[in-house]
């Protein structure tokens, strides 16, 4: 049974290589990451010695006696307390109380000028920008457009009745496609890491750099910390596609057409991480829901939890990895087991010329 | 091993409102061409669908070589060519066979060349599927349906696109898949080439099973046999036969005259002609074709369901 899925896969394989989608996709998530990769290097020689906050403005109260502002730098540096001083006991506990609330929403894209020089120096440039990429949400976008296109494709030109009719299992092959989308998410990895060490190597070596270390251990880290934190994002990051993998395949599925798999893909993406929470926020007890939702565990599971911005918004309304890997473990389960369900007890009809 | 390598016992298939195959029995034996028969709609390919397993039938059972359906592992004896050929486009036909090779593990990658060379595109075979013409598509279809040198062969309307000399090339190679152990069910709706392809045939219509059958017993049973005569004088011909007790009829065409008679007493016609110095000058015995029985079968059917 193994090794006929090994088959299956090297089969799959044999037909992905010669599409075009494939590359494409991947130039994209190679742009993108190196995007912020040379972003951050363009924004570190440009606005050295300050921070990136483009956006957003400082958190200002106005009290009885004194009137402070914060902002996500003060915040980040743990300079509150000394920030709110002047003000009353009751003030600062209302102070404490509203920033809980701000930091969180404001701070979050927050770049010290520290991590944006670290974004494009090794070994810290190895998964930085990658990183960003994932927090986008971009990747899964992709991978899900692949996994609906790998099954839907052989919908539209027919081939699925061959296939079947030859003697191959049904679950054997919606598994073998499955598993493909995984190692081609593994492979971009490895691609965008690779680029990442050619470009910080480059970032090092052309002016104004040229001559300055081309590796540089962040303060307080150590080579087994920084390998460790690697690995485990490229694991982390790795399992997190799986259950959009399971989506698009499960749509794709449900609809039998590679259009129509993907545009439910998508849109239900974008329902789920952008619509549905911001509904959410209306109520405090609706947020709660929040907690159950893919994106938000997602985002929850991939966080490099150690880093600066991470440690000082703790305390925000996000649920805990462990929570995290069960519930992406439960997605990916349900929607693989309807999709196989579904898969095996259908008719195959021929050609729909999609 | 059953003698019979596929038998359906009351295969139905339903559609929501449609009846696609309805209370089909059959049963075709090892080592022939078999023909299914039947017009647009009448369920050929769901039926060759089902023992695919492409499709689950709504009720009845079938069996292949002699097992039960649901045994995946006997479709890899099979090789099959069902509706349009369906291929990768952005591979070439030789990718094709390859991938079909290598996930099914059956044939071997040294056997692709002679088989692309069998079905007549060994020229074309490294060209990408997309650019293949409709004739090139269904090449490479029984191509496929050939890997691996499978004990039963399915063929839906395997001519189709083919030019005339493709399509007697097709024929030719049909035949020769017959011989020995293999069977080759063969679908189609030009029935002229079934009946100079396939040893059997089974007709349906509207999913039903309406004759099954060698073909010359279907024709011969079909009606009665006629034959063509050309004398020195027709009408004394006419004459002296139309007194003949045994002649189910006599007509006098243009230039000869048809006879519907039992062709083994053909003999006794010509000596009583020669008694009365009527000399016959061409005797050709008219079987019925295929078509006329088909049209005549169908017909039938369609009046009896109306």
């Amino acid at each position: 049974m193994i090794s006929n899925l090994l088959i299956l896969i090297k089969g799959e394989w044999f037909k992905l290589r010669r599409r075009w989608l494939l590359w494409i996709l991947l130039a994209v998530i190679i742009l993108v990451s190196q995007a912020f990769l040379w972003g951050f290097y363009t924004v570190h020689h440009v606005t050295e010695g300050e921070g990136t906050n483009t956006f957003l403005s400082d958190y200002q109260y106005t009290g009885d006696t004194a009137t402070v502002q914060v902002s996500c730098a003060e915040l980040l540096d743990g300079r509150l307390q000394e920030r709110i001083q002047p003000l009353s006991i009751e003030e600062r506990l209302i102070v404490e109380g509203e920033i809980a609330e701000w930091g969180p929403k404001e701070c979050s894209d927050y770049a010290y000028e520290p991590e944006k020089f670290f974004m494009f120096m090794l070994p810290t440039s190895i998964v930085g920008s990658i990183y960003l990429v994932f927090l986008t949400g971009l990747p899964f976008m992709l991978i899900m457009i692949l996994s609906a296109s790998l099954l839907g494709s052989e919908y539209g030109w027919g081939t699925l009745r061959v296939v079947v009719s030859r003697g191959l299992g049904r679950w054997q092959l919606i598994s073998a496609k499955l598993i493909l989308c995984v190692l081609v998410a593994f492979g971009w990895l490895a691609v965008m890491v690779l680029l990442n060490i050619v470009s910080s190597i480059l970032a090092g070596v052309i002016p104004p750099d040229e001559g300055v270390s081309l590796i540089m251990l962040p303060e307080g880290d150590t080579w087994p910390s920084v390998l460790s934190t690697f690995c485990k994002f490229i694991g982390k990051a790795l399992y997190a596609t799986v259950p959009y993998i399971c989506l698009g395949t499960f749509f794709v599925v449900l609809t039998q057409s590679t259009a129509q798999g993907i545009s439910l893909s998508v849109v239900t993406y974008v329902a789920e991480a952008m619509v549905v929470p911001a509904l959410l926020a209306i109520s405090e007890k609706l947020e709660r829901i929040n907690e159950g939702l893919l994106s938000s565990n997602v985002r929850e599971w991939i966080s490099l939890g150690d880093s600066k911005a991470a440690e000082a918004l703790k305390g925000a309304e996000t649920p805990d990895t462990l929570q995290a890997f069960l519930v992406i473990l439960a997605y990916s389960v349900v929607m693989l087991v309807i999709s196989i369900w579904l898969f095996q007890r259908r008719d195959l009809s021929g050609a729909k010329g999609e | 091993m059953d003698e019979f390598v596929i038998q359906t016992n009351r295969l139905t298939k339903h559609y929501k409102n449609v009846v696609a195959v309805d209370d089909l029995s059959i049963q075709i034996r090892q080592g022939r061409v078999y023909g299914l028969l039947g017009p647009n709609g009448s369920g050929k390919t769901t039926t060759m669908g089902m023992l695919l397993g492409l499709q689950a039938p709504t009720f009845g059972t079938f069996s292949l070589f002699g097992y039960n359906h649901g045994h995946r592992e006997l479709l890899r004896r099979v090789g099959g060519l069902v509706e349009n050929p369906s291929f990768y486009p952005y591979l070439s036909g030789y990718e094709n066979l390859r991938y079909f090779q290598m996930t099914s593990g059956r044939g071997s990658e040294e056997e692709l060349e002679s088989l692309l060379d069998r079905v007549g595109l060994s020229g074309r075979g490294h060209d990408l599927f997309r650019t293949y013409s409709y004739g090139m598509k269904q090449r490479l279809g029984i191509a496929l349906a050939l890997l691996g040198d499978p004990d039963l062969v399915f063929l839906d309307e395997p001519t189709n696109g083919l030019d005339p000399e493709g399509m007697i090339e097709m024929r030719e190679l049909i035949k020769s898949l017959g011989d020995g152990s293999r069977t080759v069910l063969l679908s189609s709706h030009l029935l002229h080439e079934v009946e100079q392809v396939c040893d059997s045939v089974t007709i349906i219509s509207k999913g039903r099973l309406i004759a099954q059958g060698e073909v010359s017993q279907l024709i011969a049973t079909a009606g009665s046999e006629q034959i063509r005569i050309k004398t020195t004088d027709d009408s004394k011909a006419l004459r002296l036969l139309s007194v003949l007790g045994w002649l189910e009829d006599i007509a006098m065409n243009e230039d000869s005259l048809l006879i519907t008679a039992p062709i083994e007493r053909s003999a006794e016609l010509t000596a009583a002609l020669a008694n009365a110095e009527v000399y016959v000058a061409e005797m050709v015995p008219v079987r019925k074709s295929l078509e006329e029985y088909f049209l005549e079968v169908t017909a039938r059917e369609n009046e009896g369901l109306q």
